[in-house]
């Protein structure tokens, strides 16, 4: 498939949304690792980072085949400010229920964003995505299955979880924000349409929320664009690179 | 030319399930042979499997023991389901203690216990060791074990 180059730039741009998201995650994800509730926990979690970073992996891998970037080049010597990821997955991972409620609702998101992502005119992003639903599905019956517990667990938990909750949605709401140049993309039927797919979502995610007992908030700051960050984002990638800009060879193990 | 390149990747281990070759995994999706230039389509099983750089090198290794003198591996995106693995490749991982995955259709269900065959079995973790497991304990003999994820 050929694509006019204004098409070309902004499915780059979503593609480096997607992988940027994904690889943000998984980082503040691989922070519990050792330090997660329970055993079991511990496990799931590593599973969790380990499957975004698959998919980071592939959404720049289709991004490397338009320009010709190199994945690892991208990940682990880029500035903060050339991250497009949401704020939603850059916020520390604080508690437990701050974890499962922010899982929850980017699972739901992504969910929603492959399964329509499949019927993409662009081949190879509707074979990825295809790829990447399968492994999903296990996610957000995870952390769905989480915020069902802390919400009717005990007092307590219920307040993390609907603290959490206040914090964290209109940051993920972000998600739904379309890219610059986005327009285009979808009326080519590229890519999903964010916005149809946002009411989709407040309406599911929404009722799931309110079923098992937690309110999900009106209103709040959303950002505007992916060029917004939190100062969190420095601390993180800080960490996550320092090998790779030590030693950029340092590359196997 | 090609056959024998089938039969010498049928020697490369799941190193995940080593009961299991990536031929009966489903993994491969084609050999191609021009004069010694061989080539190679395969595709993970999961996308975040951290096994693929050995498994690549693990190739290039047995084709070249073949006779091949270039190899060339390729990874496609191709979705993998465990619909693909071959007949007989169930029997294995259940006689290596791990409960196979179900048919697609069945794929919300529990599956059997692979030590006693009771059905009676809860899942402990949706997520286990490897990406492609789920962890699950037997009610009529207390065994806990892996079940494969069916996907």
């Amino acid at each position: 498939m050929n694509l006019d180059p204004y098409l070309k730039e902004a499915l780059l741009a979503r593609l480096t949304a997607l992988a940027d998201d994904e690889v943000v995650l998984a980082q503040r994800l691989s922070e519990w690792v050792g330090h997660a509730p329970i055993l079991e926990e511990d496990i799931a979690i590593a599973n969790l980072a380990q499957d975004e970073l698959g998919h980071a992996k592939m959404w720049l891998e289709l991004r490397g085949e338009l320009d010709g970037s190199d994945p690892d080049r991208l990940v682990f010597l880029r500035d903060p400010l050339e991250y497009q990821n949401a704020v939603l997955v850059e916020l520390p991972k604080g508690d437990w229920a701050f974890t499962m409620v922010r899982q929850y609702l980017f699972d739901a998101y992504e969910e929603m964003w492959l399964k329509e992502a499949q019927k993409s005119a662009y081949a190879p992003l509707a074979e990825a995505a295809a790829r990447a639903h399968r492994e999903e599905r296990f996610h957000l019956k995870h952390s769905a299955l989480w915020v069902e517990r802390l919400a009717q667990g005990t007092e307590e938990s219920h307040r993390r979880a609907q603290e959490a909750l206040e914090t964290l949605f209109p940051y993920a709401r972000q998600l739904f924000q379309p890219l610059p140049g986005e327009e285009a993309l979808v009326e080519a039927g590229l890519v999903p349409e964010p916005k149809a797919l946002e009411g989709a979502y407040l309406e599911a995610v929404g009722g799931f929320l309110r079923r098992v007992g937690l309110r999900p908030p009106e209103g709040g700051y959303v950002p505007k664009s992916r060029q917004e960050h939190t100062e969190y984002l420095w601390s993180l990638l800080a960490e996550m690179q320092s090998v790779a800009r030590w030693d950029p060879e340092a590359k196997a193990w | 030319m090609v056959a024998r390149y089938w039969e010498a990747l049928k020697g490369v281990k799941d190193p995940e399930i080593p009961v299991l070759n990536i031929v009966e995994m489903g993994m491969v999706l084609g050999v191609e042979v021009e004069g010694k230039r061989v080539r190679v389509r395969f595709r993970p099983t999961f996308s975040g499997c951290p096994a693929l750089r050995l498994i690549r090198e693990e190739i290039a290794k047995a084709l070249q023991a073949a006779g091949a003198e270039e190899v060339e591996v390729v990874e496609a995106r191709t979705p993998w389901s465990t619909e693909d693995m071959a007949p007989g490749a169930r029997e294995k991982l259940l006689g290596y203690g791990i409960a196979p995955p179900l048919p697609l259709p069945m794929a919300e269900a529990s599956p059997s216990c692979p030590r006693c065959g009771s059905p009676r079995v809860v899942l402990k973790n949706a997520f286990g060791a490897t990406l492609c497991k789920m962890l699950y304990q037997c009610q009529a003999c207390g065994e806990a074990f892996e079940a494969f994820k069916t996907v």
